[in-house]
């Protein structure tokens, strides 16, 4: 507990309200079941009843959580995918995505077969082609532009995927060095930022926490197992949740809703610490043993006081004490929860570490019910790969240790890469564009400029398996088999209870669609027919993905065949050990082994060594565009399927009563969003669910793709309308700087 | 706690009344007594304060029991209610609550619709309705629906078929939040009973004298009827294809 010898502390009563209600009955209604996470259940796969029908165990693909699935096949046709009660992170459940899987494997609008484009760019027009034909002509114009400009020419992306190695390996055989992954489009200022903090990013104890504090992080909404199910456990057992947002998420809904001033975050967090250290409220000895800079911090934090607070946020100077009390007397079972996504503002990396500091201040971190490392994953093997990757050129926009020295180089910025290119300052020319499980024209704001990047192309090359708007662009379209029809590299995520899953065929390969690996060796074959590689392509993929999956398991307990028959392998459990860091037996990944409120990473290399806030921009009868998710949609990947769109067929933008009353706009009615980068035509939700000076709209409409005829020509895109910005440490793209003008039609 | 807040839908109830009326004199009179006792008389509880509306059993239905787009067997509505930035968003599982005293199967004029005995789930023999559509008008919860398919009456049986083999009902097994639980209300030591009975629950319309056998904890009954009498903003979502709350 605290350190005695300060005397006497406030003691807050954590109020029981929210949550529970009016209902009085707390001991008993604690009582409701909960999901059995973390496995151990000896309940075997579930058997088949009905003559004919098969019971196939797999991993979902609706989303990154990749939830346990078992699916219910007959005569060749899948009928229903059930959840896992067997896995650790989902516990059998399943969300509506999930189940949603049946219709992404039989959308009318899936990619059949190689489309091979006959009109413009983006007309839609379309021949079908056979495998041969595809795999010549994308690979004669790689191998084209690698004659021509040399395979730097060649832009890289993909987003992470269990096979998305093969692509990425791909790309790195034939010699580029410019890879656009995922990462600078959500979650790279998270990583930096806590990395840099408190040596990487913990899991939250979410079920045995007694406050939790939650920026964003919509997890009753955008789901990430297992928190989205331990957050409602937490609560059931009467954790105090607060939710800062400029909007009421179902998240905000089940705790108390702070409706901060956008982008003003920092500062609350600024004056948590404050008031933290002003009345003593810290971890004393977690401070003195287990971090560094506390003196430069309490230093920092004197002039953020709750007061001058409160005239950024608009929360009010009470609420942001009883708040820093509160957090303290709950102490060490406090959740200073991380987040995901990170694409909110171009500080966020420097807002991340504030979360990281607020942790190592109240010491909430290697405790129950508070932020802890420990849920490793399962090691799996590697196949040998016979040959090395290439020497290859530097990058083509000067993405590396000297110009970004805290970003993830490997992945790419794309913001910057993009910038880059626009402004005709690339080292040399990229000519060539593949993409692979990706829909950058939808997922980069501005899309006015990844229109522009892709006039720049010779050549856009698409792996996907539906006609996503980046899909329609292209010059050629591959199909690749949907999750539910191939077998996959293994599933091997950190988890408390370490496990390994298998995604495996539940049906055959529908139409003529492939699986990555085959489309790899399929490209491989004919490029080094095109093109002299040092050592040929088809020597790296030489072997079939039932060799590589048995590479990965060679030092497993367990085989390949019995896996498929079995779904999972859950590793021997291990007893949670809290104190291992407190007690100084373990070191945080820091440079300096401890949490670091003076970041050395960031000094270093000429960033604030401790966050500084800077007030936010305002526009004049403009409001802010935010955006996020639903609990049926994922990013803009899946509007399109018709079970889920049925929930939904269109977004519309949330709209603060007195603002639409103020222009004469009423619920329902379209109107005109103008941004400086561009306008959509959208639908006005009018709700009281949002501060006045913001405006929401979820994520994924608006598609340029005609190819999707369940949800072409609905809704709004937001990425028209997000001006571009990035995060300035590590080009994470920051999707909520942008001001819009709400209008009538 | 308001657990009585009437439906103001007063052309509705008008309607239904009279059928009540029509129905009473085929019908056993109910004297508050318990309907015919059942050895078993499955149930389910929602519980919303789990409920985030995530519509992953609305969908885990749709798919388990092949229901067409544009009806729904299972569906959930969510209730926004109050003014910046004193809101709230609740949530309401809906389904057929396989009463009682079941009002369609009271109407139904070839006996396809009945009441199960040896588990009190309401059923429809499609191979018998003619599809008159008489149980739909009935319903005071717009719990069934025509099936464009089958041709005839459609409804939540709470997954009779996965039951029998053992399986949880679709939308049971698939929530992440445990916010619906299943089971026989009738076993005292089942997980169900015991949480009726130590938690305090509702019923949906209880003045339809219908007897629901399904169950909510902290459920927001009121509608944006509603919001006149309490000069309140108040929004029902009912995510349903093409019908609003009724």
């Amino acid at each position: 507990m605290k350190d005695g010898a300060s005397g006497a502390k406030a003691r807050v009563t954590l109020p029981r309200r929210g949550f529970l209600g009016a209902c009085a009955a707390v001991g008993a209604g604690a009582a409701l079941g909960v999901r059995s996470l973390g496995g151990g259940t000896a309940a075997a796969m579930p058997q088949p009843q009905d003559a004919g029908v098969s019971v196939i165990p797999s991993t979902c693909n609706m989303c990154v959580n990749r939830c346990g699935i078992v699916c219910y096949v007959k005569n060749g046709v899948l009928e229903k995918i059930d959840g896992d009660p067997r896995n650790p992170l989902s516990g059998g459940g399943l969300c509506a995505k999930g189940q949603a899987g049946v219709m992404q494997l039989y959308d009318p609008d899936r990619i059949k077969y190689p489309m091979i484009r006959t009109g413009k760019r983006g007309e839609g027009k379309w021949r079908r082609a056979s495998w041969d034909e595809a795999f010549d002509y994308t690979a004669d114009h790689l191998a084209r532009i690698v004659k021509k400009h040399g395979p730097q020419a060649l832009l890289w992306s993909s987003s992470t995927e269990l096979s998305e190695a093969f692509f990425v390996k791909l790309g790195k055989y034939i010699g580029t060095p410019n890879f656009a992954r995922h990462a600078t489009l959500c979650l790279a200022s998270r990583n930096v930022g806590y990395f840099a903090t408190l040596g990487g990013v913990p899991g939250s104890d979410l079920a045995n926490a007694r406050y939790i504090l939650m920026f964003g992080a919509n997890r009753l909404e955008s789901f990430e197992t297992p928190d989205n199910i331990t957050l409602v456990e937490g609560l059931a057992r009467g954790a105090r949740l607060v939710v800062v947002d400029p909007r009421m998420t179902v998240t905000a809904a089940k705790g108390q809703w702070l409706p901060i001033r956008p982008r003003t975050d920092m500062a609350l967090t600024l004056a948590l610490m404050h008031v933290l250290i002003k009345h003593d409220l810290y971890d004393k000895t977690f401070v003195r043993n287990a971090t560094v800079g506390f003196p430069a911090l309490k230093a920092h934090v004197g002039k953020y006081n709750p007061e001058w607070a409160a005239k950024e946020t608009g929360i009010p100077a009470a609420t942001i004490v009883s708040m820093a009390h509160e957090m303290a007397a709950a102490a060490p079972a406090v959740v200073i929860y991380p987040g995901r996504r990170s694409s909110w503002y171009t500080n966020d990396t420097q807002f991340r570490r504030t979360l990281g500091m607020l942790t190592g201040l109240l010491g909430a971190i290697d405790a129950r019910g508070a932020s802890n490392f420990g849920a490793g994953a399962v090691t799996l093997g590697d196949i040998e790969w016979e040959i090395e990757p290439l020497d290859v050129a530097e990058r083509v926009d000067g993405f590396n240790e000297k110009n970004f020295p805290l970003a993830a180089h490997e992945d790419g910025g794309y913001v910057h890469l993009r910038d880059t290119l626009l402004q005709g300052k690339g080292k040399y020319p990229v000519k060539g564009w593949m993409v692979y499980k990706q829909n950058p024209l939808a997922a980069m704001l501005d899309s006015s400029k990844t229109l522009k990047l892709m006039e720049q192309m010779d050549f856009i090359g698409v792996i996907d398996i539906q006609p996503s708007q980046t899909a329609w662009m292209a010059d050629i379209i591959l199909p690749e088999t949907t999750y539910l029809e191939r077998l996959d590299p293994i599933w091997a995520p950190p988890a408390r209870r370490k496990f390994i899953g298998i995604r495996q065929p539940v049906v055959a390969p529908q139409f003529e669609s492939k699986p990555l690996l085959d489309i790899i060796k399929g490209l491989a074959a004919k490029l080094d027919k095109r093109h002299h590689f040092e050592t040929p392509l088809s020597k790296a993929f030489n072997f079939t993905i039932e060799q590589y999956v048995d590479a990965q398991l060679k030092a497993l307990p367990i085989d390949r065949k019995t896996l498929m028959k079995e779904g999972i392998w859950l590793a021997p459990p291990e007893t949670a050990e809290f104190g291992r860091y407190r007690r100084g037996e373990k070191k945080f990944s820091t440079p300096s082994g401890k949490i670091e409120f003076v970041a050395e990473r960031f000094q270093r290399n000429g960033y604030p060594p401790l966050p500084v806030y800077e007030p936010p921009k305002e526009e004049p009868g403009k409001q802010r565009l935010v955006t996020g998710r639903p609990a049926w949609y994922t990013h803009s990947s899946n509007q399109n399927n018709p079970w889920l769109n049925a929930l939904q067929p269109e977004n519309d933008i949330w709209i603060h009563p007195d603002v639409a009353h103020a222009k004469g706009i009423r619920d329902g009615e379209v109107v005109r969003v103008r941004s400086a980068a561009g306008e959509v035509r959208i639908k006005a939700l009018v709700t009281p669910r949002i501060r006045k000076d913001t405006v929401y709209m979820a994520h994924g409409f608006g598609s340029r793709s005609t190819g999707q005829t369940t949800v072409k020509g609905r809704g709004g895109a937001d990425e028209t309308l997000m001006v571009s910005q990035a995060d300035t440490i590590t080009n994470n793209q920051a999707l909520h700087e942008t001001f819009v003008e709400i209008l009538k039609v | 706690m308001d657990i009585e807040t009437e439906h103001t839908d007063s052309g509705r109830r008008r309607f239904l009344k009279g059928l009540a009326a029509a129905g009473a004199a085929a019908l056993p009179v109910s004297t508050g007594a318990a309907a015919p006792e059942r050895k078993k008389q499955y149930g389910m509880l929602l519980d919303t304060r789990r409920c985030v509306g995530c519509q992953a059993c609305a969908v885990s239905c749709r798919s388990e029991n092949d229901v067409p787009l544009g009806h729904e067997r299972s569906w959930v509505e969510q209730i926004d209610k109050g003014s910046y930035p004193n809101t709230t968003v609740k949530f309401l599982p809906r389904l057929c609550n396989q009463c009682s005293e079941p009002q369609c199967v009271s109407v139904c004029p070839t006996g396809a619709t009945y009441k199960r005995e040896q588990d009190g789930i309401v059923v429809v023999d499609n191979d018998i309705c003619i599809g008159c559509k008489y149980c739909i008008q009935a319903c005071p919860y717009d719990a069934r629906f025509l099936n464009p398919k089958t041709g005839v009456a459609d409804k939540c049986d709470f997954c009779a078929d996965r039951l029998a083999q053992g399986r949880q009902p679709a939308c049971i097994q698939t929530c992440f939040f445990r916010a619906r639980i299943f089971g026989d209300l009738n076993d005292p030591d089942s997980e169900i009973a015991r949480l009726i009975a130590t938690n305090p629950v509702t019923v949906l319309r209880a003045e339809m004298g219908t007897m629901p056998n399904v169950f909510y904890i902290a459920a927001e009954h009121m509608g944006e009827a509603d919001a006149r009498h309490y000069d309140q903003h108040i929004r029902v979502t009912t995510y349903r294809s093409t019908r609003e709350r009724r």
